[in-house]
């Protein structure tokens, strides 16, 4: 494992983009089915960070970048908070990107966005898990991904950066039409709401074949549809389309073994002003629309544009000081604005049955966002679908409007919030 | 096993809410009377938000600001000749810092203070101009006493404004009655350095319709019935 590393072609942007409150940030959780010893959890983090040593990096500032140094100590585990997701504090937290944290049965991982993205981060925490019921009963778990074998060397592969190995030098104009913003009374202390919908995969799934979709299409079809509804009380920006915003995982079109960074976005765009969707409409409009973008050329050529303008001799040659300044200007304005809310699907957690009977549930939650009040994230794993909304305004109706649309679809929803 | 489900969305709740987190509906359970805080699946500890916009940081940020053009300034002036109009614009840009960097950075909760720093800067910008250009008969004879007394009267103004309890009409008729006597002030001041005697001439023609004015706003303070038929009239 290098001594240092290179922020990878999505990451760069994160730590400029981070202001003294907000930073990008996720997390994902394993609930076990017994209380998590702190002690065991310590040293199971400690050989899994040997397997994973990407996350045992801190970030630092140099004269043209910043730059992943590395350490030879992990961070300690920390009990957790209700108020979960604030900000890493890079220069208290013993400088890690990421933090681990138990509550009675639950295992967390929080991950500042610039070091790995939800593919990654979920293969750490399941390493962990596994590594954790290890040293719990002596019994191994058998390694399959997401599960690293923590006997094994850390592998190279696991750390490049897929981006720029993949691009190629023909790239898409980026242009696209600005979204509608959704809006509403913001929290107080800037509260981050946790709204979970817990669902029986299998009664989901047959749902999805009923309308002849996927379980992405179907949930991004009711967001769709749950943002329409509240679009239509807004008087703002009657003329902009509905867009949400769908991240794709690249490494289920290349073959990278990265846990960094390597995932892209699609903006699904709906012109309410057009006229009116049905739900059906709205399910072909998105797997039709998805179709067309996530295609191996389409989404080459669309991230082929971000290498090309980290290339640039111009923005390389500037210090850290200005770029900062620039990206932070550029993600400012730009950052949010061709989308009205994230829809994220991690899809089904596979794991080997001896951990399946150990692990009650997997969890997946986004940080606020700077400015979109509502995100979603979605992972299936033990059976049970969870749906989690992020919000940070008071105004409940869209996932309402989304888990009572679900539940006329025949879907039962069992609904937490903290 | 007790499963409670909110009646208007139709979705089953966890045990630990009393309420549906969706529409805010309580949950009615003969079962189960109160919600059940030992499922909370969430801590009670709230972890400590970092502080919000670093000031000291701010300021030092806004010190450098200025002193970087005042430096490049002063290097020019130095190498045109020698310091002949570098101080103009470097007395003007810390004149505009204190103008604008004083209430972004120090947020003094009454403007006071950021009042008596405003004038402060002027007369201080003003008397090195003076003492750049002419000499001091001007400034100390007309613009001092002018800016002094423009400060005072603007701070006994806001006094009033802010802080004395009385009636809305009743304080217009104040403020008109100090603006009165500013501008004398002001027609005293010029007039002494002018010619060294004081007469009243334009300030009286100003300063008696203001004076009528606020008899006037007085009386229909007082004049209960007056003030209704106004307002129904004038409203916007």
């Amino acid at each position: 494992m290098p001594s240092w590393l290179r922020l990878d072609n999505a990451a760069k942007i994160y730590p400029a983009a981070r202001t003294k409150n907000w930073m990008s940030i996720y997390r994902v959780s394993v609930t076990l089915k017994e209380d998590v010893d702190p002690a065991l959890l310590q040293q199971a983090l400690d050989n899994t960070l040997k397997r994973i040593p990407l996350f045992a990096y801190r970030l630092r500032r140099g004269l043209f970048w910043h730059y992943f140094d590395r350490q030879d100590k992990g961070p300690l585990v920390e009990p957790d908070a209700r108020n979960i997701l604030m900000p890493l504090n890079l220069t208290q937290n013993r400088d890690f990107l990421f933090r681990v944290r138990y509550h009675r049965k639950r295992i967390s991982l929080e991950v500042f966005h610039a070091l790995a993205d939800g593919s990654g981060a979920v293969s750490f925490l399941m390493t962990l898990a596994a590594e954790y019921l290890f040293l719990h009963d002596g019994k191994r778990i058998p390694a399959r991904l997401p599960i690293l074998d923590t006997r094994e060397k850390p592998r190279e592969e696991e750390w490049e950066d897929s981006f720029p190995k993949y691009a190629r030098d023909v790239t898409r104009p980026r242009g696209e039409d600005p979204a509608w913003r959704l809006r509403g009374t913001p929290e107080p202390h800037g509260l981050l709401r946790i709204v979970t919908g817990i669902m029986p995969t299998e009664r989901l799934l047959s749902v999805a074949r009923e309308n002849k979709t996927t379980v992405t299409s179907l949930l991004a079809a009711l967001m769709l549809q749950a943002l329409m509804n509240r679009k239509k009380e807004s008087r703002r920006g009657r003329d902009r389309p509905v867009k949400l915003s769908l991240p794709v995982n690249l490494r289920n079109i290349y073959p990278s073994k990265t846990l960094r960074n390597f995932s892209f976005y699609v903006n699904v765009p709906v012109r309410m002003d057009y006229g009116e969707y049905s739900l059906d409409d709205l399910i072909a409009l998105v797997s039709h629309y998805m179709g067309i973008e996530t295609m191996e050329p389409m989404l080459n050529a669309r991230f082929s544009a971000n290498v090309k303008a980290e290339r640039n001799p111009l923005l390389r040659a500037a210090p850290l000081v200005i770029k900062n300044l620039a990206l932070k200007a550029v993600f400012s304005v730009t950052g949010e604005r061709y989308m009205t809310s994230t829809l994220t699907n991690m899809g089904r957690i596979a794991m080997p049955p001896e951990m399946e009977q150990r692990v009650e549930r997997i969890d997946l939650v986004l940080g606020r966002a700077r400015k979109t009040p509502l995100n979603c994230a979605v992972l299936s794993a033990c059976g049970k679908t969870m749906v989690t909304f992020s919000i940070t305004m008071r105004e409940t109706d869209v996932e309402r409007d989304f888990f009572t649309s679900l539940i006329r679809l025949g879907v039962p929803v069992l609904i937490e919030s903290n | 096993m007790i499963l409670s489900y909110c009646v208007e969305c139709g979705v089953e709740l966890a045990r630990n809410l009393g309420k549906c987190p969706l529409c805010g509906t309580p949950v009615l359970n003969p079962r189960q009377p109160a919600p059940d805080l030992s499922e909370n699946p969430n801590p009670d500890v709230f972890e400590e938000a970092i502080s919000h916009m670093d000031r000291g940081y701010a300021r030092q940020l806004a010190v450098v600001a200025v002193l970087i053009p005042m430096l490049i300034v002063l290097g020019i002036d130095l190498i045109d000749g020698g310091g002949i109009w570098s101080p103009f614009v470097m007395g003007a840009l810390g004149m505009l810092w204190c103008f604008f960097a004083v209430p972004l950075l120090f947020r003094p909760k009454k403007p006071y203070l950021y009042i008596a720093v405003d004038a402060l800067a002027l007369c201080g910008f003003l008397a090195l101009v003076s003492a750049l250009t002419d000499g001091f008969s001007w400034y100390l004879g007309v613009v001092m006493p002018l800016l002094v007394l423009t400060g005072l009267m603007t701070l006994m103004m806001l006094l009033v404004y802010r802080r004395i309890e009385m009636r809305r009409l009743h304080r217009a008729a104040i403020l008109m009655l100090l603006m009165a006597a500013l501008l004398m002030g002001m027609e005293l001041i010029l007039d002494l350095n002018a010619s060294g005697k004081a007469s009243l001439s334009w300030s009286v023609y100003a300063g008696i319709p203001m004076l009528v004015i606020s008899l006037m706003l007085a009386g229909i303070e007082q004049n209960k019935a007056l003030k209704e038929a106004i307002r129904k009239r004038l409203f916007i």
